[in-house]
């Protein structure tokens, strides 16, 4: 019976040359997802040392106690602003990197953790700092989980306010998927009596469900309108 | 994404560049350019059939092209079928009949191309014999060039398919068609290098007459004849070639509804006939044609919803959501104007967040798409203008996601059609 021909060696070399292109290609992207892990612990680093900064400041500023500490304030409010901006830029990097799965889950999962540890020193720092100085700026805190649907909605609503306000908004994100036991979250949840996601906390007001864009709207006009009197007045906002 | 999916892209990668790999090396590892020099002193006799249903635009120029054709004039005769036509296709042609004594007219009822051309195959009695379509205009040398092929051929050598190439492109879409055939002519080289052609394309293909009758002529229930009679002699164990710079012209759709009509067609009857030669696939007796290029023809259809399914995750997923986001925020875009402005538009930026594995494998299999389309122009002898250049980037970009839709609605038209047929 007569057969066609069949080009058997070119079939076997063209498998090897396309395996060696497509090992190529993972390898490539194996060392690219370790030069991100470098670069998310480089932020990491960063972020301590912005911290162990500011807390200096507070520190300063607090032992003077005087007239002219006051001075130092505006210095003090920029960098705040800047740190934190730094830090929900960083955040959102992490978050970008793990929805595509580019950065192995159990560094994600401490990376989350520890990104919810410094949301929180944040929310402190800028808390006390505004017992010491005037300061035109309002906190959000930002409660979320992966299982609830409509949380994505919530976070951009937050998004567009932040384009809005710029650093005079600085919301701090909780992502309850790694916060549920750390102890000192659940404890805000408690003060704040916190039960389900998505739940902001405009400085010390809770909102327990979705927060539209107008109802938003009208909570921040409010809170910036009280505090640019406060200021006028020259008492501290709180 | 969906990891299912994400899988199949991977599958589909590896794939593309295996092809890729498979054609390089059968480019590389042989002089597959070389024209055939063989010198002909008795040429045997050839009839052309052109099958004709309301023609009249392009009916004279394709005859005067087929009786001008650099061939003995007592060696070619040229038979119009007219099926069937309510234009004056007919008429026209009977003003040439008497200038050209080897020119005939044969009128049919209305009946299909495939019916046509074996009714005039009936009246034929010449060694080898052309199709040449309505809206086809060959070059003089062609035919010589053609048949030197079937002259250094063994008997098995059943047809020689010529140079495909788009006539005088003037819409975007005739453009990027005019990339695609020229692509094409050198795929089809490296196919017929391979023993694999499955079409022998309407626009002049010549075949052995005997061999043609022996099998039973065109397939009158095919959607596609020129594919249902390639996949029939290559089960029949015979060849089909192509031949180096046997230019033919052809007439491509001016615009997206006729290049729908005309591509749905062509994938349906591409599936009927891989359907209908199913047995085929994967079988060493019929060489590279069972082994690969039956798993290919099919592969590139699956492909198509494929990439169908694929673009609803990176383009059409992310618009909704966007619209979606805007109507959260009362599509109040100048909160994200002013923040372009004041941070800049890429501030959220960063090059670690490319997928650079995706994107790894996106540039190999484009740089291999590229450099194929570079070498067919260059075995094509045609420039690269400018002009041409631009029109890379839809043909990238778009054609494939816009044959993928006609391949969808092709396969569900074929589906729906068999389900009625049971």
């Amino acid at each position: 019976m007569r057969r066609k021909k069949l080009f058997k060696r070119k079939y076997v070399l063209s498998a090897f040359i396309t395996i060696i292109i497509f090992l190529l290609g993972i390898s490539f992207g194996m060392i690219i997802d370790n030069m991100r892990i470098r670069y998310v612990e480089n932020l990491n680093a960063q972020q301590e040392i912005n911290f162990e900064n500011l807390q200096l400041q507070s520190d300063y500023i607090d032992l003077l106690k005087s007239e002219n500490s006051t001075n130092l304030c505006p210095a003090y409010q920029a960098v705040i602003e800047k740190a934190v901006g730094d830090l929900s830029d960083s955040l959102a990097k992490v978050e970008e990197y793990s929805k595509n799965n580019r950065v192995n889950e159990e560094d994600y999962a401490r990376i989350q953790k520890k990104y919810i540890l410094d949301n929180i020193r944040y929310w402190f720092l800028v808390r006390t700092a505004k017992k010491q100085c005037p300061m035109n700026t309002t906190t959000i805190l930002y409660f979320y989980d992966s299982e609830c649907k409509i949380c994505p909605n919530q976070g951009v609503i937050l998004s567009y306010f932040k384009k809005i306000y710029g650093n005079n908004l600085l919301v701090f994100p909780i992502n309850m998927d790694y916060g549920k036991d750390v102890p000192v979250v659940l404890m805000i949840e408690r003060q704040y009596n916190i039960t389900g996601y998505p739940s902001i906390v405009v400085e010390d007001e809770a909102y327990r469900s979705i927060v539209g864009k107008d109802e938003l709207s009208r909570i921040l006009q409010d809170e910036f309108r009280r505090k640019n009197e406060a200021m006028r007045n020259g008492t501290l906002s709180s | 994404m969906n990891t299912f999916l994400l899988i199949l892209i991977r599958i589909s990668y590896l794939i593309s560049i295996y092809t890729l790999v498979f054609w390089f090396l059968t480019l590389t590892e042989r002089d597959i350019f070389k024209k055939s020099s063989k010198r002909v002193k008795d040429w045997p006799t050839v009839s052309v059939l052109i099958p004709a249903y309301n023609e009249e635009k392009t009916i004279k120029k394709c005859v005067l092209s087929a009786l001008n054709l650099d061939y003995p004039k007592d060696k070619l005769n040229v038979i119009v079928v007219n099926d069937g036509s309510t234009d004056k296709t007919a008429d026209i042609v009977k003003s040439m009949m008497k200038k050209f004594p080897n020119l005939k007219l044969i009128n049919l009822k209305n009946g299909g191309k495939a019916h046509a051309l074996n009714t005039a195959l009936k009246q034929v009695n010449s060694e080898f014999f052309a199709c040449l379509d309505a809206d086809s205009f060959v070059d003089k040398k062609t035919l010589k060039k053609m048949i030197r092929v079937f002259k250094s051929s063994d008997e098995k050598l059943a047809v020689v398919i010529p140079a495909m190439k788009v006539y005088k492109p003037k819409t975007i879409l005739q453009k990027i068609q005019d990339i695609e055939y020229n692509t094409s002519i050198l795929l089809n080289r490296l196919l017929s290098e391979l023993d694999s052609a499955y079409v022998a394309p309407g626009p002049f293909s010549i075949y052995r007459t005997e061999v043609v009758k022996k099998i039973g002529g065109f397939d009158e229930n095919s959607l596609t004849e020129d594919q249902e009679i390639a996949y029939r002699l290559q089960k029949n164990m015979y060849h089909l070639k192509q031949c180096p710079e046997a230019w033919v012209f052809t007439s491509t759709p001016k615009n997206g509804r006729e290049f729908f009509k005309q591509r749905k067609r062509w994938d349906r009857g591409g599936i009927q006939t891989w359907w209908k030669y199913r047995e085929l696939m994967f079988n060493p007796k019929y060489g590279n044609f069972g082994v690969m290029q039956m798993p290919l023809i099919i592969i590139r259809y699956l492909m198509g919803i494929l990439a169908l399914v694929s673009s609803y995750f990176f383009y059409i997923r992310p618009l909704i959501k966007l619209i979606h986001n805007l109507n959260l925020v009362g599509w109040d875009l100048r909160a994200y104007w002013r923040d372009a402005f004041r941070h800049g538009l890429f501030h959220n930026f960063s090059w670690l967040n490319l997928n650079f594995v995706n994107l790894f494998f996106i540039i190999t299999s484009l740089t291999g798409t590229l450099i194929l389309v570079f070498y067919a122009f260059k075995y094509t002898k045609e420039g690269w203008k400018l002009g041409r250049l631009l029109v890379l980037i839809p043909y990238i970009a778009l054609y494939y996601l816009l044959q993928s839709i006609i391949v969808v609605v092709a396969f569900t038209e074929t589906i729906l059609n068999r389900r009625k047929e049971w």
